[in-house]
């Protein structure tokens, strides 16, 4: 029996994947996809928000035939505290019409159209297969993959798009940061509600949706919560640091609970029906524990390479696993035309990617996770931007009204927060998100 | 004789197969017995009418053979317990006698002009369809309805001898019979045996494991245990999600429904979803940490101690006795 | 149709396309079936192990056959992969409903008769699993065997060959009884079987397998069928309920003794036992009432 030989063997048929396989197969590339699950999507559960624009490249007028929830038209921002709440709300309608910027989809969906678009480019699907290990040829350089199938299947360019966690980067020696202060846990309760009454408690009609992201409200862990809203269902989860959830002996489950018990959530999630409960680490730690993205006839993209960022305002990972998997596939096929697939040869991975707005994006981020992970953040701010609006709106007739900064001071006394931190996070809020 | 339902029942060595009594029950009393020692299984009816046919035939020459016993022809509906033999040859005689099959039945109503309405479970026991009846037809009755001892008591039936008719059938040659041949029945192995037809079963629950990285080794322990008194082992849903137990082996409404004579329970709660499927046990001996628990206060003998240290004294103290378990 | 080989002898597997996974709405009954997790369940799986094994052994080819729709064909793609020389999938329209079991039965008979029609002795064996997960009626198996007017040997759970040369088309079976007894038979053929998931787990196909079955045929047969025979209507469907349990008749004159004799108010009773033990002495008193009950004898 003869090996069967691709130019480029893509592990993992997630968006990074399937990105990465649909670009080789356009390219001119033969290409074989490889996943585990019986299908695309099978294992990926956690679906949510997906910005679509990163798809323009890859699909014209893809919003014509992508499985879409709903179209997000309506974003919130919220800060909690345990009985307060204050939300930044944005609405557009310019959100709700073509090209549209972000939209619910249920993993399963997505992820299977996605790889079909690849296979109508020409790749090879192989599916209820996983990849074991990395094969090397005379001079150490990845030429292909071991499944838990008989027979080796080799590659000139395996690009590894396995995940969060990536074995095969692991097994190339590639992915140092394997401690729990690199990981943070997403979980996440699907709801059943009648669709109807969906679209009455988030004020959103037709095939539109919501999305509100939340600071605070995570009983004490560091993270960020979100809620967000498919046609029948309505998704609520948290993303929590691992070593707070570990020394605070809180389980996932409860943080939702506690979650879905808000005086400002729980009008949005009331008796809804579980469907799903999903628990699934994610990459983070931001630009600076990306690893090694190239290795000799080896490159890793979307989660394998941490390029996923879940960092408080953003829950991103999608586009950028889609950004990155085009890169790479990119890359490796130029290295082929050149005849060098080692890793000089490749590097121009990194330097694509450096030059697109995905690794521009999480340079710019970079600090995002001490800062909105940091206890300011995550506790103080919160509290005393809530106690601030209620000092404000609390109407205490025939007292005066107060000057905002008559109220603050106290706040911030009280919080243990100083004028130097308020500027120090100040700076630090500007330089991340402005 | 529109409206006339008769049972028949295909049984071996004189007994009857489970749910035998049932499909009696459901066809108001009269019916036919086949098989070998078709008498003395007869006499454990409590019946009106009962045509006993002694017999060993099988397969096709069977069906054949009672595709053409007038009651069975007049009859509107045919009831066979769901049991193996009856499985094998209610469809059969539905396609002999040219009638549509209803397998899996768990209720049989009766109307006056001929009407039936027919429950049968589908789908892997999840979902209840209700058919409607009106031509004649083979149904198979899953066993359980009213078979539990303590019924009314046996009346006598009346019985009639029923000579049939073994010609071969055309299409159907005694060598082609001979291509499956039952050479032995063995006697019920405890670790094998479908938990629904245990008399004695030994399940386990979380508490068993308790944290510990061994819940298979665990499982595996009160499984001979289990072999040690008779009894087939179970568990709760926890146990069958983390894979310490096979699905088939999990009780309650997402897995078998049991009736039990004798429940042991180590380390489970008792929630509703569990002891639902729990039938009616005779006895239930608990063993949990938590005295107040469900499991614990519907137990006849609750005993607080940890799970898995009971199991193991156990194991030791009965691989050390001379006792014997008593077959039924 | 061309013959894959005339004097081989032939081993059909009939394998059905079913949602492996599906939510039961538990008001309505009605199953929420997701297509994309379909395909064939362990049982037929398990027969099409068998069929390849007892091919290996005697030297015969084996065919699968489905009825189904055409989603089905990837199930059918996977046997070829695993080693099967031939696939079939007989298109009975109307997907919303699936096709009356014996119209099933009846095609997959007519379809294994057409196929072995040169020679008599050619069908050697039909291997099915023992119930189907959607409608799990497990009559196809039965209905196949007595349309082909071959022995069947039904609800296997164990499958083991001969080793004696002589023997090598001979297959010890084992199926259940009642109460726990199991048959054993002997099975040479020809002959329908079905068996449970865990005869036997099917054999992965290699890569190289795989990729090739890319570009094997699947043939397709057109055979309408009907979803339900005339006279049997189902009425509406609900999710599962346990069969009621008949007691014993309640001997009391008057409702309120018959209340208090159900609820088992005044009745004399055994107060149960509370008690915390160490392990040993927990296990000398579980003993000592198995020994009560009779579940052990000294
Ligand atoms: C709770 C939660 C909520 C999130 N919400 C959002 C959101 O709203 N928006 C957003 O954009 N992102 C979100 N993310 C992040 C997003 O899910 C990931 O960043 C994204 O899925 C990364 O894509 P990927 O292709 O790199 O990896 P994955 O999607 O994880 O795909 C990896 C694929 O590889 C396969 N695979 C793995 N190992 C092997 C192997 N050895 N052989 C073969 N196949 C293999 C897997 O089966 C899988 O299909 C969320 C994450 C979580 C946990
Ligand atoms: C729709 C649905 C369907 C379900 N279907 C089923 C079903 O079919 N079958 C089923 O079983 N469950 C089912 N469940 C799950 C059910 O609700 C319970 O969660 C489950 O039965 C609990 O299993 P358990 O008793 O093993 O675990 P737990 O509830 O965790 O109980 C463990 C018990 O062990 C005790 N314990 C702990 N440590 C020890 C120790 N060292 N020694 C002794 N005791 C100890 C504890 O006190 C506790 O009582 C279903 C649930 C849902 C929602
Ligand atoms: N549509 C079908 N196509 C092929 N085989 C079938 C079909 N329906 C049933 N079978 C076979 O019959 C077995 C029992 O199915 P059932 O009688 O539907 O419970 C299955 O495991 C299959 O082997």
């Amino acid at each position: 029996m003869t090996t069967p030989q691709f130019d480029v063997v893509v592990v993992g048929a997630g968006p990074a994947g399937a990105a990465a396989a649909l670009c080789a197969a356009r390219l001119g590339r033969s290409v074989c996809l490889l996943e585990r699950g019986p299908f695309p999507g099978s294992k990926n559960v956690y679906g949510g928000v997906i910005y679509g624009r990163i798809l323009d490249e890859l699909v014209p007028n893809w919003w014509d035939q992508v499985p879409v929830q709903r179209w997000i038209t309506r974003r919130g921002t919220m800060m909690l505290t345990g009985h307060q709440s204050m939300c930044l709300d944005y609405r557009t309608t310019t959100w709700g019409a073509p090209p549209y910027n972000g939209f619910t989809a249920y993993r399963p969906d997505f992820d299977r159209w996605f790889a079909d678009r690849a296979v109508d480019a020409g790749a090879v699907l192989v599916s209820s297969t996983t990849a074991t290990g990395l094969v090397r040829n005379s001079r150490g350089i990845v030429c292909g993959v071991t499944t838990d199938r008989d027979g080796d299947l080799h590659a000139k360019v395996v690009i590894a798009c396995d995940g969060v966690n990536s074995f095969l980067a692991k097994a190339a020696g590639m992915y140092p940061h394997q401690g729990k202060e690199h990981f943070t846990l997403g979980v996440k309760e699907v709801l059943s509600l009648p669709r109807a009454e969906i679209e009455s408690r988030f004020a959103v009609r037709g095939n539109e949706g919501a999305d509100f992201e939340i600071v605070g409200g995570t009983q004490g862990i560091a993270g960020g919560a979100f809620v967000y809203t498919n046609r029948d269902t309505v998704a609520i989860g948290a993303v929590l640091s691992l070593a707070d959830l570990t020394t605070a002996k809180v389980r996932p489950e409860e943080v939702i609970a506690g979650l879905k018990a808000h005086p400002s959530i729980a009008p949005l999630v009331e008796g809804g029906e579980l469907v799903e409960y999903a628990a699934h680490l994610i990459p983070e730690g931001g630009f600076d524990m990306m690893p090694q993205l190239v290795g000799d006839g080896l490159l890793v993209a979307g989660d394998a390479a941490a390029m996923c960022l879940a960092a408080g305002l953003w829950l991103e990972g999608v586009n950028y696993a889609m950004g990155s998997g085009m890169a790479a596939a990119e890359a490796a096929h130029e290295a082929i035309t050149n005849h060098d697939t080692s890793r000089v040869g490749l590097a121009s991975y990194p330097r694509r990617l450096e030059k697109s707005w995905v690794l521009i994006d999480h340079r710019k981020v970079r600090r995002a996770p001490h800062f909105l992970l940091s206890d300011r953040v995550q506790h103080r701010y919160p509290e005393i931007v809530c106690d601030a609006l209620e000092a404000l709106f609390t109407v205490r007739n025939p007292q005066p009204k107060q000057g905002l900064g008559a109220i603050a001071r106290p706040l911030l006394k009280r919080s243990n927060v100083r004028i130097r931190d308020l500027v120090r996070d100040g700076r630090d809020a500007w330089k991340t998100y402005g | 004789m529109v409206g006339r339902a008769i049972a028949v029942v295909v049984c071996r060595d004189g007994v009857l197969p489970s749910g035998g009594v049932d499909v009696f029950t459901a066809a108001g009393g009269c019916g036919v017995v086949v098989g070998t020692g078709a008498r003395s299984a007869a006499l454990q009816l409590s019946a009106e009418v009962v045509q006993v046919a002694e017999s060993s035939l099988r397969c096709g020459q069977l069906t054949a053979a009672l595709a053409s016993v007038p009651s069975i022809i007049s009859a509107h509906m045919i009831i066979l317990p769901a049991s193996p033999d009856g499985r094998d040859l209610a469809p059969s005689l539905a396609a002999a006698l040219g009638r549509p099959l209803i397998p899996a039945a768990t209720r049989i109503r009766h109307y006056e002009n001929g009407l039936a309405e027919v429950v049968a479970v589908r789908s892997g026991g999840s979902v209840d369809h209700v058919h409607r009846v009106t031509v004649a037809s083979v149904v198979t009755l899953l066993p359980g309805v009213g078979s539990r001892p303590g019924g009314s008591a046996p009346e006598r039936a009346r019985l009639e001898m029923l000579e049939l008719d073994t010609q071969c059938p055309p299409g159907i040659d005694s060598v082609a019979i001979d291509a499956v041949r039952s050479v032995a029945v063995l006697p019920p192995d405890p670790e094998t045996m479908d938990l629904t037809e245990a008399r004695c079963i030994v399940a386990g629950g979380n508490g068993l494991v308790d944290g510990a990285s061994s819940g298979r080794d665990r499982f595996d322990k009160l499984r001979e245990v289990g072999t040690q008194i008779g009894a087939s082992l179970g568990g709760t849903r926890v146990a069958s999600d983390a894979g310490w137990i096979p699905f088939e082996r999990q009780i309650g409404t997402t897995g078998a429904e049991v009736s039990p004579l004798v429940y042991l329970a180590f380390g489970i709660s008792g929630a509703t979803q569990h002891t639902s499927g729990l039938g009616l046990p005779d006895h239930i001996i608990s063993v949990n940490t938590d005295p107040s628990c469900p499991m614990m206060t519907m137990s006849e003998v609750a005993i607080v101690a940890d799970a898995y240290a009971v199991v193991e004294s156990l194991h030791r103290l009965l691989s050390t006795r001379p006792e014997r378990v008593v077959t039924p | 149709m061309d013959d894959v080989s005339l004097h081989r002898p032939l081993i059909a597997v009939s394998m059905k396309w079913v949602p492996l996974r599906q939510d039961v709405d538990p008001v309505s009954g009605v199953a929420n079936v997701d297509d994309r997790f379909a395909g064939a369940s362990p049982a037929d799986h398990a027969a099409l192990e068998v069929a390849l094994r007892h091919a290996e052994r005697v030297g015969a080819d084996v065919v699968v056959a489905c009825v189904g729709p055409p989603a089905a064909d990837a199930m059918l793609r996977e046997a070829i992969t695993c080693g099967a020389d031939r696939a079939i999938r007989i298109d009975p329209g109307g997907y919303e409903e699936l096709p009356d079991s014996a119209e099933v039965a009846g095609a997959l008979a007519t379809l294994f008769g057409d196929l072995s029609s040169r020679s008599p002795k050619r069908l050697l064996l039909v291997c099915c699993g023992d119930w189907s997960l959607d409608r799990g009626s497990g009559s196809v198996p039965a209905l196949l065997a007595h349309f082909l007017g071959v022995p069947h040997a039904l609800g296997l759970v164990a499958v083991r060959w001969a080793d004696a040369a002589d023997r090598a088309s001979l297959m010890e079976c084992e199926r259940r009884l009642d109460g726990g007894r199991r048959e054993v038979l002997h099975v040479t053929g020809p002959a329908v079987v079905s068996m449970e998931g865990a005869v036997a787990t099917l054999r992965r196909a290699s890569l190289a397998g795989v990729l090739d079955a890319r570009h094997s045929t699947i043939e397709v047969l057109s055979r309408p069928m009907h979803a339900s025979v005339p006279g049997v209507t189902v009425e509406r469907t609900g999710s599962h309920r346990p069969m009621p349990q008949h007691t014993a008749r309640i001997a009391a004159e008057n409702p309120r003794d018959r209340v208090a004799s159900v609820l088992g108010v005044g009745t004399e009773r055994k107060p149960p036992m509370r008690v915390t033990l160490d392990p040993d002495a927990a296990a000398r008193l579980i003993h000592e009432h198995l020994l009560v009950w009779g579940l052990i004898q000294g």
